[in-house]
């Protein structure tokens, strides 16, 4: 998949589960306060990275993964 | 099925669609016998059949819960410590007969369990 | 609200139960809504369970944080035999994210996600 493929696959996906508008997802926008994710919805978003790109993020990289940009590089490196 | 879970104490109904039910948790029912033994826990379950059965009182006839689209049960609650809550319902008619229902139990501005669901007429 | 374990892993669990007329969840021959939870509900207590017993820890108590996406289809009458699978689909932070199946007679009863908690002693 190409990087770009990716974000776009990203944003549309979480913004959709989340219910927020596609265009307040920047990549430097924190991930927790844009979607606004407690600890449920932070288990959704993993299983749904999960069952979208076959990626899981591990618990202890969890923490590291705090913007979009660190999400997408995260996965492209995976995917 | 178990009857004496909670007893309405107050129903202010503002329409068949919306409406608070102020009610009291009972300490003596057997559910607490199980869940769990020396440490009573109001089940979620419970909550969400008091929170349809109140929905009945206001809606004034018998509802099915269909669907379940998320419930989230943020405190723990008992009749111990929560003795009396305020069950709110609030539904809107999606297509004929079923409706989606958004209800929450809590006190004051505290939600301790919300519900979005679809129920129907039975 | 489970009467028979049929398999249990550390990836999931199928489990039983038969509907008992004085089942606390029967209501006019019918188990309702909150016995199908229930029952799902206690079928991941299950799979919770069976982690903690092949590691020979204590059994720890389990909470549900959130109940999602649930098809209640079929109210099963007094009789039924509901089978049940629990299938772990990922756990973060010390919650577990399970999906569940529950069939009568080969026909899907309903459907249902659970986020739980395990609380440590």
């Amino acid at each position: 998949m190409e990087k770009n493929e990716l974000i776009a696959k990203v944003n549309s996906v979480l913004a959709e589960e989340f219910e927020v508008e596609e265009s307040i997802i920047t990549p430097d926008a924190n991930i927790k306060q844009t979607l606004q994710l407690d600890s449920l919805s932070l288990v959704d978003m993993v299983a749904l990275i999960e069952s979208e790109f076959g990626v899981k993020i591990q618990p202890a990289d969890l923490a590291k993964v705090q913007t979009f940009e660190a999400l997408y590089n995260y996965l492209a490196e995976r995917v | 099925m178990i009857d004496d879970y909670f007893y309405i104490q107050q129903c202010t109904p503002y329409s068949p669609l919306k409406g608070i039910v102020r009610v009291r948790l009972n300490p003596d029912c057997r559910v607490y016998e199980g869940h769990f033994p020396g440490t009573p826990v109001s089940p979620g379950v419970c909550n969400i059949e008091m929170i349809r059965r109140c929905a009945e009182v206001v809606h004034g006839g018998e509802l099915r819960i269909l669907y379940v689209k998320q419930c989230r049960l943020t405190t723990m609650m008992s009749p111990f410590s929560h003795p009396n809550v305020d069950v709110s319902i609030e539904m809107q008619e999606k297509e004929s007969g079923v409706y989606r229902l958004s209800a929450s139990i809590g006190e004051g501005d505290m939600a301790y369990l919300t519900l979005k669901a679809d129920v129907s007429d039975e | 609200m489970v009467d028979v374990v049929w398999s249990a892993s550390d990836t999931g669990a199928e489990t039983g139960l038969t509907v008992l007329p004085d089942n606390i969840f029967v209501r006019d021959g019918v188990f309702r809504e909150p016995g199908l939870i229930e029952h799902i509900a206690q079928s991941a207590a299950v799979y919770a369970g069976y982690g903690t017993f092949v590691r020979g820890e204590k059994p720890k108590l389990g909470f549900i944080g959130e109940i999602k996406d649930c098809e209640l289809l079929i109210l099963p009458p007094v009789g039924s035999e509901l089978h049940t699978e629990i299938q772990l689909i990922t756990e973060v932070g010390g919650i577990r994210l399970i999906r569940a199946e529950v069939r009568v007679n080969e026909k899907v009863a309903a459907t249902c996600q659970m986020k739980i908690f395990l609380k440590d002693d």
